[in-house]
């Protein structure tokens, strides 16, 4: 004969089995999910156009320069740029011949902080805004990330050592 | 270390009274047994000094010792007409008071009534297996002459119920005297709720009828009480009514799912319960001082809730991250290594090591000699080397001749080659118009480095030149 079995005790054991399930399927799904995160993570993944690009070349300003890197491209910048608030106006540029694709990035005292999307060849990028506002005279360093067009295959990395303009 | 023994009857853990007509039918566990906690258990009293009349037990009894107590583990009293049910004749054996104990095949009412003087007045006797009171006629009829003036206040709902014991716990001599009927049947839907008559200095006194009603869903939580039951401490009668229920009694020492401390009566009451309790366990009645008649219990008991220990593996998963925390992503697609390569003997043993990022390294023969009929430079050594040397990148190389033109022509291009890895041939690839014939040509061998671990290109181009031989047969 089957025993009776108290009525209160099926129906919380069936909320415990559900939640235990939920849970269960919860802690499995985190798993996997952290897998495929930490297996894609790992992974290239291309950067994005800069949406604020533009075609052709930034306004010459006297502060604006272009400079030759050995790999076999020609980086316009302004070295001593304006900062009005947290945007920098570095107008740099990717030249027309240029045979790599670049990302800027700006780093003060190794901390990151302002990075772009890709230039391709022929678009500069006028402004840039950054997480921290630069004062006057402030020295930061200009990482322009290049690659080959299409393979992303690295072609290094130019460090310019920059200056916001006085006041 | 605290040792603690649990001690646990299928009925009652002590009886002192009497008890008469009743049976327990539950499943007594012994699962968790942490810092070697023990169980004594019985199937229907553990400790009898007063009187048993017409038991029986047909619970499942799992206990720490050699050999079960079907019945009772201590008895000091009278054991009148009791007997427990095994579940089949090898079961009966392992059990230490065997000679109060039958198979299940062998309990006929028949069998019962003429041994036992069984009352089967309030049995069911139509299904010999089935052995449970029948409704209809399992009721208890009151003396009205006792109390004749006292009014019945009836309890038809959850807030008056939990009006009237909230009184009876604040000590108000009319609701623990009362002569409370029950008019309906109760869903406290998983509600905790404290003892009626929490203990010892505010009993209830007065009668509780049931009405046959059934009182259900409540969890009775023993936290911070010396006994717990629905009744905690009762001194008055209960009668006719059925709970089902669950109780946590983990802290407490002495539990019960119907009553804890009976000094009154209980007749024809049923508690169907799960019990989750470590000390002193009385699956109906804790302790029994009183009467108890025509009364049933069935449930299982365990010694605390399960843990779903399946879910622990996932407790490392926190750790697992904490001790490979994430690189991050790549920044550039490497740039794919070449087919031909081949590993550096010496660098299977010293495991390349790289120790820094600022040298390159590389070999090339000062005369790569190219086999005029397929272009093919081979040789038993190496024509491109990336030797260790604690060097930090990989790198391509690329070949240029100079054309009559005087301008350089790219006529290979390897894959990476990793650190520590060689290619032991290559095949020269002019550009279509321009054919190779023998002799020496002068040319170049550009390097372009890239970074092992982060693909980053090293602004370190180098071009080493070299000599192009050409002859039939290639390198002899």
């Amino acid at each position: 004969m089957k025993r009776e079995t108290s009525i209160t005790a099926t129906r919380r054991a069936r909320k415990l089995g559900i939640l235990t399930c939920l849970i269960t399927i919860l802690c499995i799904g985190i798993s996997f999910g952290y897998i495929r995160y930490a297996q894609g993570y790992h992974q290239f993944r291309a950067p994005e156009h800069e949406a604020a690009a533009e075609k052709g070349m930034p306004e010459l300003t006297e502060t604006y320069q272009e400079l030759p890197v050995k790999e076999g491209y020609v980086v316009g910048i302004s070295t001593t740029p304006i900062c009005e608030g947290k945007t920098l106006h570095l107008n740099v540029a990717n030249k027309d011949g240029n045979k790599v694709w670049f990302l800027v990035r700006i780093y003060k005292k190794d901390k990151l902080i302002a990075k772009s999307g890709m230039l391709y060849q022929g678009e500069y990028l006028a402004d840039l805004p950054c997480d921290v506002s630069l004062q006057a005279e402030d020295e930061f360093l200009v990482h322009i990330v290049a690659y080959e067009p299409e393979t992303y295959h690295s072609e290094g990395i130019a460090r310019i050592s920059c200056k916001t303009a006085s006041k | 270390m605290n040792r603690k023994i649990k001690m646990e009857g299928g009925f009652a853990y002590r009886n002192k009274g009497i008890i008469e007509n009743c049976y327990a039918d539950v499943k007594i566990g012994t699962a968790i047994r942490i810092n070697g906690n023990k169980h004594e258990n019985a199937g229907l009293v553990y400790e009898n000094s007063g009187e048993l009349h017409q038991c029986f037990s047909r619970s499942i009894v799992r206990t720490w010792k050699k050999g079960r107590d079907g019945l009772i583990v201590t008895n000091q009293g009278r054991c009148q007409h009791c007997f427990f049910i095994a579940k089949s004749d090898k079961a009966l054996e392992k059990c230490r008071d065997k000679e109060l104990g039958f198979a299940k095949a062998n309990t006929k009412p028949e069998f019962l009534e003429e041994n036992f003087q069984w009352d089967f007045a309030a049995f069911e006797r139509e299904s010999a297996e089935k052995m449970q009171f029948q409704k209809e006629l399992w009721h208890y009829e009151p003396d009205e002459s006792a109390s004749p003036d006292q009014a019945t206040v009836e309890i038809n709902s959850r807030e008056q119920f939990l009006k009237w014991f909230d009184d009876v716990n604040h000590g108000k001599p009319e609701a623990a005297n009362a002569k409370i009927l029950l008019t309906d049947d109760l869903d406290f839907h998983g509600k905790t709720i404290p003892a009626i008559g929490c203990d010892k200095q505010h009993p209830f006194s007065g009668t509780f009828d049931g009405g046959g009603h059934k009182i259900r869903g409540f969890v009775l939580s023993g936290k911070g009480m010396a006994e717990t039951g629905l009744f905690g401490y009762l001194k008055g009668t209960v009668q006719n009514l059925s709970i089902d229920c669950i109780v946590k009694g983990a802290s407490c020492p002495l539990v019960a799912a119907f009553c804890a401390v009976n000094e009154g009566e209980i007749h024809c009451c049923e508690a169907i319960c799960a019990v989750y309790a470590k000390r002193y366990i009385g699956m109906f009645v804790g302790e029994n001082h009183g009467k108890i008649g025509r009364c049933r219990v069935s449930g299982k008991s365990r010694g605390s809730l399960i843990w779903p220990w399946f879910l622990l593996p996932f407790l490392i998963l926190p750790f697992i991250v904490l001790l490979n925390p994430l690189e991050p992503p790549k920044e550039y697609v490497p740039v794919m290594a070449d087919a031909s390569i081949v590993q550096n003997e010496n660098e299977k043993k010293t495991r390349g090591k790289r120790n820094n990022d600022n040298k390159v390294s590389f070999e090339v023969p000062e005369t790569l000699i190219v086999d005029a009929a397929n272009l093919t430079a081979e040789s038993d050594t190496y024509v491109i080397n990336n030797p260790n040397r604690g060097a930090n990148y990989d790198f391509v190389a690329t070949l240029y001749m100079t054309n009559s033109n005087g301008k350089d022509v790219e006529v290979y291009r390897s894959g990476r080659i990793p650190i520590g890895y060689h290619i032991k041939s290559l095949t020269l690839d002019p550009p279509s118009g321009i054919t190779l014939s023998e002799g020496d040509y002068k040319a170049k061998l550009a390097f372009s480095f890239y970074h092992h671990d982060t693909g980053e290109k090293g602004m370190v181009d180098s071009d080493v030149p070299l000599t192009i031989k050409i002859q039939q047969g290639g390198e002899k």
